[in-house]
């Protein structure tokens, strides 16, 4: 704080206080006997517990034509134990005031349950028995088949849905990453229980997975506790070996459309192929993404809210999975915008192609993502969840320790590198989800225009011409 | 950039009692109520101010003008140019946003610790000179209009809320949404801009909180020095009384215009302002239809029938009576939406005829503690909570008492409760209707 005896000078921002020394939380690792490594992060401030299992297997493991095959084993995991009913956990966890829950990402699944520590002992065995005794019933299969085809038919009304689905067609033809990590109507028709148990069987096993414990814990203890719960669970000793490699670049900028009746507005997608999470360049198209799109007070952000008024925001992302994830600029804008919106954004992704960055914009950025870390890292579980990043894409060990120093010794040099590495203002994929009567002419500027159905399908005859 | 983080319940162990938030408060010369909340967990601070002004304070033909206003907070103020506020939070490595309700308008910056000062000048000058220009005025009406288009008019079932309080509520300032309306967003003017900011932004109108990692002393020394030499020159603000006429029969829409994916039925009950004792027992009545999947909606439309795909209900509580919403969507979109309203009225009136039992209210009582400890997690949350409970009820420490109150809740009340405000001439309700979907 100021000198309180000198005047108060609204004029010029305060200077800030001493800096405050930040370090990454210590985190442990231990290995149970059935090969599970447990990692653990202790922090005794609040009385609640968080438990995360990740098993190395995600949507992208979905065999073809059986699109959102992870997700329903994720679906199923929580519906029915050889000791107790769907019925039966959803009881046990509402009771103590608990959550659990299990999803698919790209390259894990994974189970989630958070209790106040009086309860973490009904936490332990509800997990345990998840992961050893899930039984996949009939009866539970046919409901989430069910529950898939309604989610997968809303999703289908939500513009932004089907520009992204187009989109990673599009990116990503023939690779796993072009595939709906949800499922299509015709996939979980198709998907028989036989399937569920070959994934579950194949991949759910100790050593393919390990686990993230956050808060109030002992990890001793835990790490006792553990073990005995889960003493049968085994499972062969197995590597998974990615199946797939990168996708390839498109060699020329693509336009996919979709009609949505009656709407208002364009839910915009520009971008192409992107990074994987371990590339070395990681940090530095961080800093660059996030002065392109990544935050407020970026360049397409300013351009298309506070400068043109086409949208409410707008970002970018390099969604970083094992292999070469989608970058890409996500926005909705008004339908008679729709155009000029584009324009601007090609515009905003070549300048960085053309020009370096000001050291005032770049300390700019560095400010801001060296200043928010301590923000990122406020609770338990944010830290584990940034331990299971190093885990699970094989970062250093200290690579929170060391991130901040990282990032302050990026330079523009740096930054204009990676821009011209990997950003291609020429070989774009253009989705959109609206008025194509209205947008089709003038989206035609950018490259070919193919226009398909909300199943992702080719529209063979246009319906406007 | 994806991290596989989750966000998950935590409360300091500190005070005495599940997630208590330790904190002092005073009162500056000039009215405006100020709370510490002291926390060195981690190296974050939050300050959260909260003005008791929303859409209800609005001038009728200037519908949505209170949330358009607080874009316009963030543009610039006497030495702060347009544009600035969110660089000067971002360059700091914070984070800022706000929020506008029919009753409140909050602001809030969370910083690293060490760029408190920052937060204090930029809401102080704000507060105390706000500047808002032509352009920035004309830029933000596009911002909300599209805020509006993305949130309510193009996306499924947007304009529900549109449409409930419309239905809901006849005379009393709640009958429009927050968001407004394209034509009363557009009719603002610079001028209003000025009335609404010298009427109702004024220290004694307002709730600070500071919370996080800070040393009490110096931090209430900087709240004196930035927020002392702003004047309160208006009369006391009153709060329109309510004086909307209970409902005396269903009030129903039926909407086939719209595209929606799959038919729905939701409803929507006239109850108790927020914070009265019946406010709480139907909060946990709606624990018990449907929080979790062992609840009653889920298990029976959901699970059991297989009619639903999705099933809520949640109290939107207010200043003044506000609304229980419930609501069904079914599972396939040539549905039929008499046999979702059936089983979901089925439903309902068992909780309403027959008994809600102990067991269920536990349950609901064990959520409410795990939900509060989960919105406690950071500094952020609990500011929020502080400020809320100082502006509504002139007592911060019901952050303290609010879990108590709610185990304090019996049977009784819960059965009564139901029996009183779940009825059909109690109820506003909007049917949805796809294409396919056979009427009723």
């Amino acid at each position: 704080m100021n000198d309180n005896a000198s005047p108060l000078d609204r004029s010029m921002p305060p200077k800030p206080g001493p800096l405050t020394k930040v370090s990454f939380p210590k985190f442990e690792e231990g290995t149970l006997s059935n090969g599970l490594e447990v990692w653990t992060v202790q922090n005794h401030e609040q009385p609640i517990v968080s438990l995360s299992l990740y098993v190395r297997a995600g949507s992208s493991l979905d065999p073809r034509h059986r699109e959102g095959l992870a997700a329903s084993v994720a679906d199923l995991l929580t519906k029915g134990t050889a000791r107790r009913s769907a019925t039966e956990i959803a009881e046990a966890i509402d009771f103590i005031g608990g959550s659990l829950n299990a999803s698919a990402g790209w390259d894990a699944l994974t189970v989630n349950i958070s209790v106040l520590t009086k309860y973490l002992d009904v936490a332990i065995d509800l997990l345990s028995d998840i992961i050893q005794h899930s039984t996949f019933p009939d009866e539970e299969v046919e409901r989430m088949r069910l529950q898939r085809l309604a989610g997968i038919r809303q999703a289908k009304a939500d513009a932004g849905f089907l520009a992204d689905m187009v989109f990673s067609k599009l990116v990503f033809a023939g690779h796993p990453y072009g595939q709906q990590p949800i499922g299509t109507e015709h996939s979980i028709l198709e998907m028989k229980r036989e399937d569920i148990l070959q994934f579950a069987r194949q991949y759910l096993t100790p050593s393919n997975s390990f686990l993230t414990a956050a808060g109030d814990i002992v990890p001793d203890e835990f790490r006792k506790l553990l073990e005995t719960a889960t003493a049968s669970w085994s499972g062969p000793a197995r590597e998974i070996v990615m199946s797939y490699g990168d996708a390839s670049m498109s060699a020329h900028t693509q336009v996919g459309l979709i009609n949505r009746e009656g709407a208002v507005q364009s839910a915009l997608r520009v971008g192409h192929l992107g990074i994987r999470r371990n590339t070395p360049d990681f940090l530095a198209l961080s800093a660059l993404n996030m002065l392109l799109g990544g935050y407020f007070n970026s360049r397409i952000n300013l351009n298309l809210r506070e400068v043109h008024g086409y949208t409410y925001g707008a970002r970018s992302f390099f969604d970083t999975r094992m292999a070469a994830g989608p970058f890409a600029v996500s926005t909705e804008v008004r339908t008679e915008v729709t155009v000029r919106a584009v324009e601007e954004i090609v515009s905003e992704i070549s300048r960085a192609t053309q020009l370096p960055v000001e050291e005032d914009e770049l300390r700019m950025v560095k400010d801001y993502m060296i200043g928010s870390f301590p923000l990122q890292i406020e609770t338990p579980q944010q830290v584990a969840g940034r331990v299971a990043t190093i885990v699970l894409y094989g970062l250093e060990r200290n690579y929170w320790d060391t991130y901040r120093e990282k990032l302050s010794a990026l330079t523009s040099v740096e930054l204009y590198r990676v821009a011209r590495e990997y950003l291609h203002p020429s070989e774009l994929t253009i989705t959109a989800s609206g008025n194509v009567q209205a947008i089709e002419a003038g989206m035609a500027e950018f490259g070919e225009v193919k226009v398909f159905d909300d199943e992702g399908s080719l529209v063979e005859t246009p319906v406007f011409i | 950039m994806r991290t596989i983080a989750l966000e998950l319940p935590t409360f300091s162990k500190n005070g005495m009692s599940s997630g208590h938030i330790s904190f002092e408060e005073f009162r500056l010369e000039n009215g405006l109520r100020v709370i510490l909340h002291e926390d060195h967990t981690s190296a974050v601070v939050c300050l959260d101010i909260a003005y008791h002004v929303g859409s209800k304070n609005e001038d009728l033909s200037r519908r949505g003008f209170a949330h358009l206003f607080e874009h316009l907070l963030f543009d610039g103020s006497a030495h702060v140019p347009r544009g600035k506020f969110d660089e000067y939070i971002t360059q700091a490595g914070g984070h800022d946003n706000a929020y506008t309700t029919e009753d409140k308008t909050n602001y809030y910056e969370v910083l690293p610790a060490h760029q408190l000062e920052l937060a204090l000048w930029l809401e102080s000058d704000r507060m105390l000179e706000f500047a808002a220009t032509e352009i920035g005025l004309a830029t933000q009406k596009q911002v909300v209009k599209e805020e509006k288009r993305e949130r309510y008019d193009n996306t499924p079932y947007g304009s529900l809320s549109i449409r409930m309080n419309r239905l809901a509520y006849t005379q009393y300032p709640y009958w429009w949404a927050v968001i407004g309306d394209m034509e009363t967003i557009d009719a603002a003017t610079l001028t209003d801009v000025r009335t609404f900011f010298e009427r109702f932004y004024v220290p004694e109108n307002a709730v600070l909180v500071l919370a996080g990692d800070f040393d009490r002393e110096q931090a209430g020394e900087g709240i004196r020095r930035y927020f002392g030499s702003i004047p309160n020159v208006v009369p006391p603000i009153v709060q329109p009384p309510f004086d909307d006429p209970d409902l005396s029969e269903e009030r129903r829409v039926i909407v086939d215009s719209e595209p929606v994916p799959l038919p729905a039925v939701f409803y929507a009950y006239r109850v108790p302002p927020e914070g009265s004792r019946e406010h709480l027992a139907l909060d946990l009545l709606t624990d018990i239809l449907s929080s979790g999947e062992s609840s009653r909606l889920y298990r029976k439309l959901v699970y059991e029938l297989q009619i639903a795909s999705e099933t809520a209900s949640y109290v939107d509580g207010r200043e003044m009576p506000g609304l229980l919403y419930l609501y069904a969507i079914h599972r396939e979109p040539h549905g039929a939406i008499g046999e979702l309203e059936a089983a979901l009225q089925e439903a309902v009136s068992e909780v309403v005829l027959h008994e809600v039992s102990e067991t269920e209210l536990q349950k609901a009582k064990n959520k409410v503690e795990a939900r509060t400890v989960a919105s406690r997690v950071t500094v952020q949350g609990r500011a929020d909570q502080l400020a809320h409970a100082a502006l509504f009820y002139e007592d911060a420490n019901r952050v303290n008492s609010l879990l108590d109150e709610y185990g304090s809740i019996t049977l009784e009340e819960v059965r009564h409760a139901a029996g009183r405000y779940l009825k059909t001439s109690n109820r506003c309700s909007v049917l949805y209707l796809t294409g396919e979907s056979i009427p009723e």
